[in-house]
């Protein structure tokens, strides 16, 4: 057994059954002679408590000595103990079979939902700030000669980083360097297979920067002729940088000429529904990019284009850079904390914090949710006085009815509630609601007390009885 | 309902410091259970199950370790109470017909074997004047839903008894010998003195020990089978079952040192023993290829050639 300690756990099994094979036969023979069982059964409370570890050591001795010789009943608890979907959540202070926390499949599934659940989060977030974007004027490309630093140092984000931020930023070759470059490019220039909206031409918005360092400057590179602004798009958990460069010629990025004047840069940063201890480093690192916007502003300026991936392919910047089109690049210098990533973090604790809980109804008929498996509930208000005897849960969409058919619908987690009462040609329903089935947000189906079914197709507006 | 006049019994200083706290948690009274009649519910299971040399913490534990919620619910439905059985089906309804479903793995014997508790749950099957439910024997050791399980689990195996009175012998010998099949013979040992050492060596384990021994080697279940039997997980079944085989070749081989034969002899006699039984067992695995009822159960054995035989 000493080798096993090297093998993963189900080879460890596997030797335990090949060593326990080993036991002499006449061990077995004398076994089933020398243990006599009991001449009274045990009742299916001892045997249900045996399962569930609910019994002291003395009965737990007494009960297991009579399966020992008992064979009928070993068969007995072993059909009443077979795995099943449905596992009766403990209560009082009966103690549950103990399970070990650590154990290689739950860590093994647990980490795959976990990186699901932030790849979901990150795409989801990324397509909420692709559509809230305005209709493109440019796109962002990347010099040929600065395309592989950029490959380069795509890679070392995490995944979920590149995600989330749809690459309006550009990294240089130093880490903590940002650049966000503007091109001249007429919209039908552009590639068509490019998913990302280009940014309006005088209200750029890019996603925060995330640099290596916080310590490291970061210095994008905008074009002339409009206004850009550095925003995070999703107000309630980050805060905002807007950066605003006041535009001084107006013919926007397609009328651009380089090199132009220096125009009027402008720094906002604002917050909306910061974040606490985020929104600060947000709100910090956007007064950082102001003053070195500011600084910037004597240089000239680019047309901010930043939308597009954090990787760009050949295929994208080739058409781009044949038109010959001129970069002109501002640098602004950013105090550049690693905001994003924890901001990210947040995001994905935020959504993952927040368990699905389960529901049931108690034996009072009252609605009742938990967030811990099981171990405790809650009471949900619905309405005073109403026994509830069924209820339906679909993703957060509940319906719960129950005597005189009462039924009521949420579709937002319990949060608020509507009451609704199914009526065809003048016909309510009153008969007592005894099953409610929903397949999905519009179709569903009440059974009640007296054999009558009623049926919905548009969640509830309209009903058809049968 | 439980008889009142036992209330009349001084309960336990023990119980009567929980009894309040009992019936709180109990909501008994959304039953229409009084405070009385639930303590004297709770006093019978103490004295069904505690012993009478117990210490006043330990039957404060006892008593704290039932589960009032569903002991209340059963015992109100046993009385009658329509609120308590509106409870009752909402939860275990659906679940009684899957449970059904799981143990006899097919639908009109399940609907058949569900119905058929649902019956004696209703107290329609008493044969006694009254009706009593089946849900008065329910003392609230394991969850409702648990006890329901084995409930059923007993009937589905008393019904397949009661099935195979009727089944010819042509048709006992298509299907196979299922539900504690007759005893093979036991083999008896070349030297009394194997026997002897052996059952020394199983008097000394425990009853868990035997046990887990009898389900895996003589039921042939598996480890997560034992584990869910015994609330334990299988690798620590799997680790059990390992010490103990060792264990009891070490106290075999020892008592039959102390029987007067050299370490090789009692080697030889264990291994001698082991040639002849799996010849035993080959032919015991011939009479049992025929299809069994309940598909989980996998014996396994080596056979003679030294390979598995499942």
């Amino acid at each position: 057994m000493v080798s096993t300690f090297v093998f993963t756990r189900t080879e460890v099994l596997k030797v335990d059954v090949l060593e326990m094979e080993e036991l002499p036969n006449i061990v077995r023979e004398r076994l089933k002679v020398t243990t006599a069982a009991a001449a009274e059964h045990p009742s299916a409370d001892l045997l249900t408590a045996l399962a569930e570890q609910a019994l002291g050591e003395h009965e737990r001795g007494r009960v297991l000595q009579h399966l020992t010789g008992c064979r009928e009943c070993r068969e007995i608890l072993s059909l009443a103990t077979a795995e099943s979907d449905s596992v009766p959540a403990p209560a009082g202070g009966a103690v549950p079979a103990k399970r070990s926390w650590l154990n290689f499949s739950l860590l093994r599934w647990g980490t795959a939902g976990a990186l699901l659940v932030i790849v979901g989060a990150a795409v989801m977030l990324r397509d909420q700030h692709r559509y809230a974007s305005t209709p493109p004027q440019a796109g962002v490309t990347v010099p040929s000669a600065q395309k592989p630093a950029d490959e380069s140092l795509a890679g070392t984000e995490t995944s979920a980083t590149t995600a989330r931020l749809p690459a309006t930023v550009q990294k240089s070759a130093n880490p903590a360097t940002v650049t966000l470059e503007a091109r001249k490019l007429p919209l039908t220039e552009k590639p068509s297979g490019r998913r990302d909206a280009p940014p309006p031409p005088n209200a750029l918005i890019a996603d925060a920067v995330s640099p290596a360092s916080p310590d490291k400057d970061a210095s994008k590179t905008l074009a002339p002729n409009s206004q850009a602004a550095l925003s995070s798009p999703t107000g309630d958990l980050r805060a905002k940088n807007v950066l605003e460069l006041d535009q001084k010629q107006s013919t926007g990025i397609a009328g651009y000429t380089a090199p132009g004047p220096a125009p009027n840069v402008a720094v906002v940063a604002g917050s909306a529904e910061p974040t606490p201890g985020k929104a600060k480093e947000e709100t910090s690192r956007a007064a950082a990019a102001k003053a070195s916007v500011a600084k910037a502003g004597a240089a000239k300026s680019g047309a901010v284009v930043a939308n597009g991936p954090a990787t760009y392919s050949d295929a994208m910047i080739a058409p781009q850079q044949s038109l010959g089109t001129t970069n002109e690049t501002v640098t602004v210098t950013a105090a550049s904390p690693p905001v994003q990533t924890s901001a990210l973090a947040s995001i994905g604790k935020a959504k993952t914090n927040l368990p699905a809980p389960r529901w049931t109804l108690s034996a009072e008929g009252a609605l009742e949710r938990s967030y811990d498996s099981g171990r405790t509930w809650e009471k949900v208000p619905v309405s005073n006085g109403v026994t509830f005897r069924a209820f339906s849960v679909i993703s957060g969409d509940l319906w719960v009815g129950g005597a005189q058919g009462v039924l009521y619908h949420s579709s937002d987690s319990a949060a608020h509630w509507t009451q609704v009462t199914p009526t065809l040609a003048g016909a309510a329903l009153t008969a007592d609601i005894t099953r409610i089935e929903f397949n999905d947000h519009q179709h569903g189906k009440i059974t009640t007390a007296t054999g009558e079914t009623w049926i919905t197709a548009d969640a509830g507006q309209t009903w058809q009885k049968q | 309902m439980s008889d009142i006049a036992q209330a009349a019994t001084p309960l336990p200083p023990a119980l009567e410091s929980v009894a309040l706290e009992l019936y709180q948690k109990s909501k008994a009274e959304i039953f229409g259970l009084s405070q009385q009649e639930f303590i004297v519910i709770v006093w019978e299971v103490g004295q069904k199950y505690l012993p009478p040399t117990v210490t006043p913490p330990e039957v404060t534990e006892f008593y704290s370790s039932l589960r009032v919620e569903e002991l209340a619910l059963a015992r109100a439905c046993a009385a009658g109470n329509e609120r308590a059985w509106e409870a009752f089906l909402i939860r275990y309804r659906e679940k009684l017909y899957e449970i059904a479903l799981h143990i006899a793995r097919e639908d009109s014997a399940a609907r058949e074997l569900a119905d058929s508790l649902y019956a004696d749950l209703y107290g329609l099957n008493s044969r006694q004047p009254v009706r009593v439910s089946k849900l008065a024997s329910y003392t609230g050791r394991g969850s409702l839903e648990g006890w329901l399980r084995t409930v059923l689990a007993q009937e589905h195996v008393n019904r397949y008894r009661k099935q195979k009175r009727f089944v010819s012998m042509e048709e006992e010998a298509d299907e196979g010998t299922q539900f504690a099949a007759p005893e093979a013979q036991p083999v008896v040992a070349a030297d009394p003195r194997l026997e002897g050492a052996t059952d020394e060596a199983l008097a000394a384990l425990t009853s868990e020990d035997r046990f887990l021994l009898s389900a895996y080697y003589l039921d042939g279940r598996t480890l997560a089978e034992i584990g869910r039997m015994i609330g334990t997980h299988e690798s620590t079944i799997s680790r059990k079952l390992v010490k103990i085989s060792k264990a009891l070749r070490k106290q075999i081989l020892a008592g039959l040192s102390r029987r007067g034969m050299s370490r090789r002899q009692a080697e030889e006699a264990l291994a001698v023993d082991v040639r002849d039984l799996q010849v035993d067992i080959r032919s015991r695995l011939a009479q049992e290829t025929a299809p069994v009822s309940f598909p989980e159960k996998k014996v396994q054995a080596q056979a003679g050639d030294g390979s598995t035989v499942t």
